[in-house]
């Protein structure tokens, strides 16, 4: 299987028929890792390599969805990209937001707590303890992966995915915190509501956090929210940053 | 400037071109055309650019009143068009006085079908396409698929060149190839011969996004996935539930299932030409 070395770790290329490729490691990563696949991926994305039409970067695998163009020997340009100088380049001024959240409709709740082992009270109040950062894109325009979810709250996603979940739904899905951005359907476990939508459509990117990002939550009840939201426009006002 | 009202919507008709490219790793889905061979014909047949913006039909089609004369082309699906109830040949250009109304049945065959117009429509733009993606409001003439009462405006520029021949393929659903894809070698052997052998239906809870298949419950190691991976247009995830779903035009791009295996972009549209409810099958070409 061809390969490229970085930063003396081994990155796998894997090639489906000249269809796509997915690159990956032989163990998953660090979430917050200096060279996380996520960042390899906004590497390659930036360079607008003309053999490529699309990059999804996870956390595990980068996909590049490949057009005519490509040949098999194009893969060692992937290994050639100066990565170091272009990650230094990515912008590392990340902004903190707060979010207030109410935690009271029953969603998915019993699911979480079952599968956790912990009460609503204590997952509440580990998760508005902690700070969250815009881990990737992905899903769906809009949506936020977060990091930073301690590893005795990961959940697993629905056997079936539920035919619609509501904007600004706070979720678990996984290692990772979420906030759905637009109606969708969804696999993640639902566990409160956002005050405000996190949309930049149809701007780039799409979501108002960036990458690196960092976002925490406070929990509220349902007449706060709702007071919130009447009477403040979005998350940079609250959060002071008109 | 040629004009159409829509006095019906139809089921699910929308503006589409052949959609958003590079803009995946912001999680924007491509969108665009069910069906590229059918749309594309329709801009041929009228001289138009391959990627002009087509109204795409789904099942029941709108009922249609031209407020101008225009030159139309309709292709994909049969839905026994007619215009004033004279009942009108797809694949070629046709003649549309002002007032004339358009109407049809709803399809028993494959079903989306596609109309073209002598000029370009105008629509919403956004990230590069005028495809509408209803979910997050892009493209197309608000965002959305047509209402009542919609207008649809478009420049006429009439291509001189209307002779354009080919030859039309009925579409014929046969089995659906697909490739393994990446978890593939996680189905043991009974769920790969139940994937190949077996029969699937489209379930009517069906859209854009997604296509969820009925058909032998597919059973798999490691259900669950921890991390979210990369999906396209195609890939045909398995949910716990053994029942899988095959990401289409206006899909996520992450997904937290395993990808057993994926459609290739070109069949992809024979694919979404598949009636719902009527009975397919994939056809695998490798030994496994």
């Amino acid at each position: 299987m061809p390969y490229f070395l970085l930063n003396n770790q081994k990155i796998n290329i894997e090639n489906y028929n000249d269809d796509f490729l997915l690159l990956k490691r032989d163990q998953n990563d660090n979430l917050r890792d200096e060279y996380s696949l996520t960042k390899i991926g906004q590497v390659i994305y930036k360079s607008d390599i003309t053999f490529i039409d699309e990059v999804i970067a996870t956390d595990t695998e980068i996909c590049l969805k490949l057009n005519n163009s490509f040949k098999e020997k194009d893969i060692q340009k992937l290994a050639n990209l100066n990565y170091k100088s272009e990650l230094n380049k990515i912008s590392q001024n990340s902004k903190t937001f707060l979010m207030p959240v109410c935690f009271e409709e029953k969603d998915d709740w019993n699911t979480v707590e079952k599968q956790t082992n912990k009460t609503k009270k204590e997952i509440i109040e580990s998760i508005v303890n902690l700070n969250f950062d815009l881990a990737m894109f992905g899903f769906l325009p809009g949506f936020v992966y977060l990091n930073g979810l301690p590893p005795k709250l990961y959940c697993a996603r629905k056997s079936n995915p539920s035919k619609y979940v509501k904007p600004n739904s706070l979720a678990i899905g996984g290692p990772y915190l979420g906030i759905y951005s637009i109606p969708s359907p969804g696999g993640w476990n639902v566990i409160g509501k956002c005050a405000f939508s996190l949309n930049n459509i149809p701007y780039l990117p799409p979501n108002i956090l960036n990458i690196g990002d960092i976002i925490r939550f406070e929990s509220v009840s349902s007449e706060k929210l709702y007071s919130i939201q009447n009477n403040i426009s979005s998350i940079t006002a609250y959060n002071g940053k008109n | 400037m040629g004009k159409i009202k829509i006095d019906k919507p139809g089921m699910y008709s929308s503006i589409q071109d052949f959609g958003r490219i590079g803009y995946a790793y912001y999680a924007i889905p491509p969108s665009g055309v069910m069906d590229k061979g059918s749309a594309f014909l329709a801009n041929k047949i009228l001289g138009n650019p391959d990627n002009c913006p087509v109204l795409e039909m789904t099942i029941i089609p709108p009922q249609l009143t031209f407020l101008t004369d225009a030159v139309i082309c309709l292709t994909g699906s049969n839905m026994n068009f007619k215009i004033n109830n004279i009942i009108c040949n797809n694949y070629q250009a046709i003649k549309v006085n002002k007032g004339d109304i358009l109407n049809g049945n709803p399809s028993s065959g494959s079903h989306r079908s596609y109309l073209a117009v002598n000029g370009m429509f105008k629509t919403l733009k956004h990230y590069g396409s005028a495809s509408t993606y209803s979910n997050a409001k892009l493209g197309g003439l608000s965002g959305t698929k047509l209402k009542q009462e919609d207008i649809l405006e478009w420049n006429d520029t009439l291509s001189k060149n209307l002779t354009f021949e080919f030859t039309k393929e009925k579409h014929q659903i046969q089995a659906i190839q697909i490739n393994k894809g990446p978890e593939f070698d996680w189905l043991p052997q009974e769920s790969k011969v139940n994937l190949i052998e077996s029969f699937f239906t489209i379930q009517t809870d069906s859209n854009r996004m997604g296509a969820r298949l009925k058909g032998p419950n597919l059973e798999i190691q490691n259900k669950h996935i921890n991390r979210s991976l990369p999906v396209l247009p195609g890939f045909i995830q398995l949910p716990p539930s053994g029942s899988p779903i095959v990401i289409l035009q206006d899909g996520q791009t992450t997904g937290g299932y395993p990808r057993i295996a994926y459609i290739r972009q070109d069949e992809l549209s024979k694919f979404n030409q598949i009636p719902i409810s009527k009975p397919f099958q994939f056809a695998l070409d490798l030994e496994f």
